[in-house]
């Protein structure tokens, strides 16, 4: 389970105008280590995932993967390096087939069409999708429209996959399916990081939980000595009722 | 054979003949057969815009610029220094890709509004300095070229129908580019690019290089319709070359008739040609901008009507029709760019 370290994020600084999203962050993920991201919205979880993937310039800070800086790269170099991302919305290719999608991100690895395009069938295969290929994206349920975006993530063959909020918003059918793909991932050895706000799947799923707030690091542990942190508590969860 | 006639290789040979065949029977006369040339080339022009604006979502509104320079480019090696227009391609043609290279750089990041400004704004500047350098580009007046004896090998005809199958090879040719490359990796891409630039860039995809490829491939096509242009008139100058009225002509086709579709520019300039050109008697003795303000007006009640453009409306009234006369099964539209 545990590793080196294949990212490294030191005093992380991502500044918005007068707002501070991101406030000298840093952390470690070592090689095939689920890890959670959980906070209250706001709290810089989202913008964390933005500035390691290349979406959000950080303003200061490093970010070093697999021994190499990356901080300021553009998004497709550093998804090049092997780093694949979902979105908190989803953002799929909306003119795009569910087949279409995941094929454009093989494209990126295979440059035979032919070889793409059977990969993003066994990756549509591999999430349970293999026969809503042809559809239009924008015709799926959110759950199935998530599942695509974890087809076109892997697509994209990554070291270290990160999954923004998967299971928002899903309908309690897509729930446990979900869940399993999510947990095939883990059991691949995959490194992972996940941002949910959903506790029962960090308790399943992460090795170690980070907990964000105002942007900066509030706690971080296993998810059962987090969950008990009295700061944690106060900030985020809330008290149990009695 | 339902593949075979669903293909766009199949509707392309079709359209092909069928426009090759209208002189025979339906243009009676040498001012139809104008505005047809006329519609052809922008129909052309309008394709090779739909390219980078329909397929990647770059949107431009200085086109005119690479039509200007082939144009420009074509005439004074013409004029000037003797040469076959043949020999002028090429040169057209680089010095195209040139003019796109040098406003994808700086731009080609940005996408969106930024990049319709600077488009604009260089074809502005063009239009100016075309008037200024009036030793070069004989300035406000242009530049007559000397027709000369009928040579069809240089483009040059005697009878007008060579510049109409001139025109109707070349938006043969950039209809079977378009369907194309909408099928090839680079146009899932570019579809990608314009869905989510953001995501596409998280997919691996480098959206700046999308973009800027797209551009100099319609850059390049949009230089060959100022040089067929300029065969045909024998005529250009800076309004005509650079002007917000070429802009539109080559935008305005691919925005009316359904950006991102095979048919859509052809449909778009077939309508909005044939308005202008039919107009132009009736604007001739009122202010430049009237012609533009229908572009404008005409665009705008469709995008009301139909955001997708006119061929959209097209197919879902032809569906409808369909339908009411019992002849139409309803199937499932797939998803992607409609080829239609």
């Amino acid at each position: 389970m545990t590793g080196q370290p294949l990212l490294q994020v030191r005093d992380l600084v991502v500044q918005y105008d007068g707002l501070r999203a991101l406030d000298g962050v840093s952390f470690d993920v070592r090689r095939g280590e689920f890890l959670g991201l959980i906070g209250p919205n706001g709290a810089g979880k989202s913008t964390a995932f933005g500035a390691i993937a290349g979406t959000v310039r950080p303003t200061a800070g490093t970010i070093t993967f697999d021994g190499r800086p990356i901080q300021g790269l553009a998004g497709h170099r550093i998804a090049k390096l092997g780093i694949s991302r979902t979105f908190q919305h989803v953002r799929l290719f909306t003119s795009l087939t569910a087949l279409e999608n995941v094929t454009v991100a093989a494209a990126t690895r295979h440059r035979s069409r032919r070889t793409a395009r059977l990969r993003a069938q066994q990756l549509l295969e591999h999430v349970g999708l293999a026969h809503l290929a042809t559809s239009p994206v924008a015709a799926l349920s959110l759950g199935h429209q998530k599942l695509v975006a974890i087809a076109r993530a892997l697509a994209n063959e990554p070291c270290l996959l990160m999954l923004d909020e998967m299971m928002s918003g899903i309908a309690d059918h897509e729930w446990s399916h979900i869940l399993s793909v999510l947990t095939d991932l883990r059991d691949t050895g995959l490194t992972l990081i996940v941002v949910e706000h959903i506790m029962e799947i960090i308790d399943r799923l992460t090795d170690r939980v980070i907990v964000f707030s105002d942007g900066r690091i509030l706690a971080e542990g296993n998810s059962l000595d987090v969950q008990a942190q009295p700061a944690v508590r106060a900030t985020y969860l809330g008290e149990p009722i009695a | 054979m339902t593949g075979l006639l669903k293909s766009p290789t199949t509707h392309i040979t079709g359209f092909a003949i069928a426009i090759a065949s209208l002189p025979f029977w339906l243009i009676p006369n040498s001012g139809i057969l104008a505005i047809a040339i006329v519609a052809l080339l922008y129909a052309a022009a309008a394709t090779a815009f739909n390219l980078t604006a329909g397929l990647g979502g770059q949107l431009s509104f200085g086109h005119s610029i690479f039509f200007g320079l082939g144009a420009y480019a074509t005439a004074l090696l013409r004029q000037d220094l003797g040469w076959n227009v043949w020999a002028a391609v090429p040169v057209a043609l680089t010095i195209a890709v040139v003019a796109a290279l040098a406003l994808a750089l700086p731009s080609a990041r940005l996408g969106g509004v930024y990049f319709v400004l600077v488009s604009f704004v260089a074809t502005l500047a063009l239009e100016s300095i075309a008037t200024w350098a009036s030793d070069v580009t004989g300035g406000a007046a242009g530049i007559s070229l000397t027709v000369g004896s009928p040579a069809p090998a240089e483009l040059r005809f005697e009878n007008p129908l060579g510049h109409y199958y001139v025109a109707l090879i070349l938006l043969t040719t950039f209809l079977g580019l378009f369907a194309a490359v909408t099928r090839s990796n680079f146009g899932l891409r570019l579809r990608a690019v314009r869905d989510d630039p953001a995501a596409a860039a998280a997919s691996g995809i480098a959206v700046a290089r999308q973009r800027t490829v797209s551009l100099l491939v319609s850059a390049a096509l949009t230089s060959l319709v100022g040089v067929a242009y300029l065969q045909y008139i024998s005529y250009i100058d800076p309004t005509s070359a650079f002007g917000s009225m070429t802009a539109s002509m080559i935008a305005m086709p691919a925005l009316f008739g359904g950006l991102g579709t095979l048919w859509g520019p052809v449909l778009g300039a077939t309508v909005l040609i044939s308005v202008q050109q039919t107009l132009n008697p009736a604007f001739s003795g009122l202010p430049a901008g009237l012609g533009l303000i229908v572009f404008g007006v005409l665009v705008m009640a469709l995008q009301t009507i139909e955001p997708k453009g006119a061929v959209h409306l097209l197919r879902s009234g032809l569906r409808h029709l369909g339908q009411r006369l019992g002849t139409s099964k309803r199937t499932a539209q797939p998803a992607g760019d409609s080829l239609t």
